[in-house]
């Protein structure tokens, strides 16, 4: 894993470096510090990371920008800030995790943890889903996805309206951060359960599903038992 | 003679286009001004040309005004119902003369059958003279004692009554004969007047007790008012115009005394004239005050006019009629025109309760000119009565307002206080240090109890001054620095201030320049492991100007900020509204603040006058220069 860690304070960076070498052992592969984002971000595109810890104070617009441009990368984002009354703005946006100052070491190895597991889930609930778009950062109402598709390292939010939107994160830390009514119905795709009209069971063990707009998704093998339980 | 005066006056009116001038946007008003002025004042006027004894006694037709015969010297048969008085001279009731010896005079009276409120048996004089009273050649009564040389004469009382005896009160004609002599008179005027009214002894009496009233009343309500407001005006803030407002209703008050003072109190007719003067002098006052109140209440300029105007036209007032009554008449006339005036420009100046002012004004003008005789009688305060609740409002409104800002002021200081007290105990610095202490306990103990000794001795610095609006630049001084070595650590680079300039007694608000000093570490970043400081104080003619220099590296962000000055002027950081709220709280509208971008970080100009120095500063002067914009990362 490469962890990039933003924290203007000296000390208080060592601390989070200390924690994160103890916690992630040989999981860490590469770990790298600045004082500001917008000093580190121009370099993610050389040199990717999978995790983000960011001190950042969300007060004003610029901090609300910060953390959209934030959410809206390839990589797991976690808040660690004193500003805790700010934690669930953050959570909105789709931080995986928030941790207040002072923080322990087992409280940023729950955080870490939410990041390495197969099955890690935010903290918190999103409600926006930030996507990148002509350079600039949109953000997109969770209310409004009905199904997210998989592709490769990226990840198409399908809309209401049906509108595509691409968002940089693979379909698996997409899945990490939505809510509990998205299920992973299939390798490629992940589905508003709400959203959902019937299951149907084709010829050959092809399963599918039908949406209330109409539109067919394949349900993986592996995973046909499980939402047909869930649909009850 | 008095219609001359009378045309004086009016003429004044009209050429008293400067009783004030209106400034600005009140200039269309003016003309409808001068206008009601002249109206008010002609109405007035006209009615006193006409007013005599004889005009007001058939308005209110209580009053006899007979035709009577005449004769200088003395003798006890002309009492005498039978005697032929008929080569006697005939005279005008208004035609007795003054200071000249005894006379007589003579009339006839009717008495029909059937007098519906009792029989008439009554008679009540107003005269300013001694006389003895026959009713068919009887002697009625005597009143004071009549005499040929005026040493010898015994004044009697102005208002007199008589009951006439039962068996001399049969239908028909009856003859009245008086023996007079007026040499106390005090009045300056060669003639008098007889003023008679003959009707039910009883009833008279009880007519007499009851004109009172009123007068009484007004008495009681005007010291009232009067001791309330002159209590106010010396035990709360001296504001003149509740002076003048006191002045005002003593004024009103004692002139009513007075006039209640003849219906409760007998006196010789030698008093009439003092009392007329005294009773008039009153009105006059009234009158000047009236208006002054209007101009000093709501703020209005050219005063020297108004006084000039106000002083002539009262003092043509005292000139137009014989008449006191009819001058005191005027003078309130004057007076509550000015006011009303004065009042309508108030209103066009959009001065606070003016519009209840002109009402209340308008009112007591308008009942002024339909009953100029009830006005200054018994009915004075119902006529008055409007003006007097449109100015109590005024004043009150006024009150309320003052009150109001006091509150305010006082929860301002109150909030600016907890302001301080949040901005070093809120979570960013408070828990940011903490997490600090404790990666520092765990890894250099010996660094972490300096950092507990330097968080603890800023906040010790801070419980000192948190309660002052102004402290020593030395006490803040060392509160900046407290605070310096406190970021020293936690941000692992040497923050230094240094000061030049020895001020260390002027006085600054509490947490100025640690504030400043707070946003500079917020938003610079430290060159070579360094972030330093410079303050220099300096004092010029007139204030104290203050230069912050903070050195460092400015953050992208601000960078951007700095060119286009867009983002910083939309919205303002709660530090700098901290600075602006407390420099207005003790320095209102003699400073300024200037924070600018400089290629070694940012500079911030705080100017303060000395109290009492050079003019207050506009707003747009106060912040001459995009500041800081708002803080971030902690």
């Amino acid at each position: 894993m490469r962890v990039l860690i933003v924290e203007d304070e000296p000390l208080l960076a060592q601390r989070l470096e200390r924690f994160c070498r103890e916690i992630l052992g040989d999981k860490l592969e590469a770990i790298r510090m600045a004082n500001l984002f917008s000093e580190a971000s121009a370099r993610l595109d050389e040199s990717p990371i999978d995790l983000l810890l960011l001190d950042l104070n969300l007060h004003g617009r610029d901090g609300m920008e910060l953390l959209a441009s934030s959410v809206a990368g390839s990589f797991h984002t976690i808040i660690v800030s004193a500003n805790t009354e700010q934690a669930l703005r953050a959570f909105e946006y789709g931080v995986i995790d928030f941790v207040p100052k002072p923080f322990s070491r087992e409280r940023l190895a729950q955080a870490l943890q939410r990041v390495t597991e197969r099955a890690g889930r935010s903290a918190g609930a999103a409600k926006f889903l930030a996507v990148r778009k002509h350079g600039r950062v949109e953000l997109v109402a969770i209310d409004r996805v009905l199904y997210v598709e998989g592709a490769g390292a990226y990840a198409e939010l399908v809309l209401e309206d049906g509108r595509r939107e691409l968002h940089d994160k693979t379909l698996e830390k997409l899945h990490a951060l939505l809510p509990p009514v998205f299920e992973r119905v299939h390798k490629s795709y992940v589905v508003r359960m709400t959203a959902v009209k019937a299951l149907h069971a084709q010829v050959g063990s092809h399963y599918e599903l039908e949406l209330k707009s109409g539109t067919r998704l394949p349900v993986g093998r592996t995973r046909y038992k499980e939402i047909r339980e869930k649909l009850g | 003679m008095r219609a001359a005066a009378s045309e004086l006056l009016v003429s004044r009116v009209n050429g008293s286009r400067t009783v004030s001038t209106p400034r600005g946007g009140t200039r269309h008003a003016w003309p409808v001004l001068r206008l009601l002025l002249i109206l008010c004042l002609s109405a007035v006027v006209r009615a006193g040309v006409h007013a005599t004894p004889e005009t007001f006694a058939k308005e209110s037709g209580r009053w006899a005004f007979p035709e009577l015969r005449f004769q200088r010297g003395d003798d006890p048969r002309w009492a005498a119902t039978d005697f032929d008085d008929s080569a006697w001279r005939v005279i005008s009731p208004r035609e007795l003369p003054s200071r000249d010896g005894i006379y007589w005079v003579r009339w006839r009276v009717t008495r029909h059958m059937g007098d519906l409120f009792g029989p008439r048996d009554g008679l009540l004089f107003k005269m300013v003279a001694s006389y003895d009273l026959y009713w068919d050649g009887k002697l009625v009564g005597r009143n004071g004692r009549v005499s040929t040389v005026a040493e010898d004469e015994g004044p009697g009382y102005v208002d007199a009554m008589f009951q006439i005896p039962g068996g001399l009160l049969a239908p028909g004609e009856h003859v009245i004969a008086l023996r007079l002599s007026s040499w106390n008179t005090g009045f300056p005027t060669p003639t008098y007047s007889l003023i008679y009214e003959w009707g039910n002894f009883r009833s008279m009496l009880v007519q007499r007790s009851r004109t009172a009233i009123f007068s009484v009343m007004a008495v009681g309500a005007a010291f009232v008012v009067a001791i309330v407001f002159g209590l106010m005006w010396l035990l709360a803030g001296r504001r003149f115009p509740v002076l003048l407002f006191s002045l005002l209703f003593l004024c009103v008050a004692l002139m009513q005394a007075l006039q209640a003072s003849r219906w409760l109190f007998e006196y010789p007719y030698n008093w009439h004239y003092p009392r007329l003067l005294a009773s008039t002098a009153l009105t006059t006052a009234i009158g000047a005050l009236l208006p002054l109140f209007v101009l000093h209440q709501f703020e209005l300029g050219r005063r020297r006019w108004v006084y000039g105007v106000l002083a002539v036209l009262l003092t043509v007032a005292w000139f137009t009629s014989p008449i006191y009554n009819f001058v005191s008449l005027s003078t309130c006339a004057i007076g509550f025109a000015m006011a009303l005036a004065l009042a309508v420009q108030a209103r066009a100046l959009r001065r606070r309760g003016s519009a209840v002012a002109c009402g209340g004004l308008a009112l007591s003008v308008y009942a002024l000119v339909r009953a100029p005789r009830d006005f200054l009688d018994h009915a004075f305060f119902l006529s008055a009565g409007p003006a007097v609740v449109g100015l109590l409002t005024t004043i009150v409104l006024q009150l309320r307002d003052e009150r109001r800002e006091a509150q305010r002021a006082v929860l301002a200081a109150a909030r600016l206080e907890i302001e301080l007290l949040k901005k070093n105990l809120q979570p960013h610095f408070l828990l940011n240090t903490l997490a600090t202490i404790i990666e520092v306990i765990e890894q250099e103990p010996k660094t972490a109890v300096s950092l507990v000794e330097a968080l603890a001795g800023e906040f010790r610095i801070l419980s000192r001054v948190s309660g002052e609006k102004l402290i020593p630049l030395g006490q803040e001084l060392e509160l900046c620095r407290a605070h310096l070595r406190v970021m020293s650590l936690r941000k692992g680079a040497r923050c230094t201030l240094t000061v030049r300039g020895g001020c260390d007694e002027a006085l600054v608000p509490p947490a100025l320049f640690h504030t400043l000093i707070e946003n500079g570490l917020t938003h610079l970043l430290p060159i070579d492991g360094r972030q330093d400081f410079e303050l220099s104080a300096e004092r010029r003619a007139g204030g104290t100007r203050y230069v912050l220099r903070a050195h460092g590296q400015r953050q992208p962000a601000d960078i951007r900020a700095g060119g286009a000055a867009d983002a910083a002027a939309s919205r303002e950081g709660t530090g700098l509204r901290y600075i602006k709220a407390r420099l207005e709280e003790s320095f209102t509208g003699h400073w300024s603040i200037a924070a600018t971008p400089v290629p070694e970080g940012w500079q911030t100009v705080i100017e303060i006058d000395d109290v009492g120095g050079s003019a207050s500063r506009t707003s747009a002067e106060r912040n001459a220069a995009p500041a800081l914009p708002e803080e971030r990362p902690a």
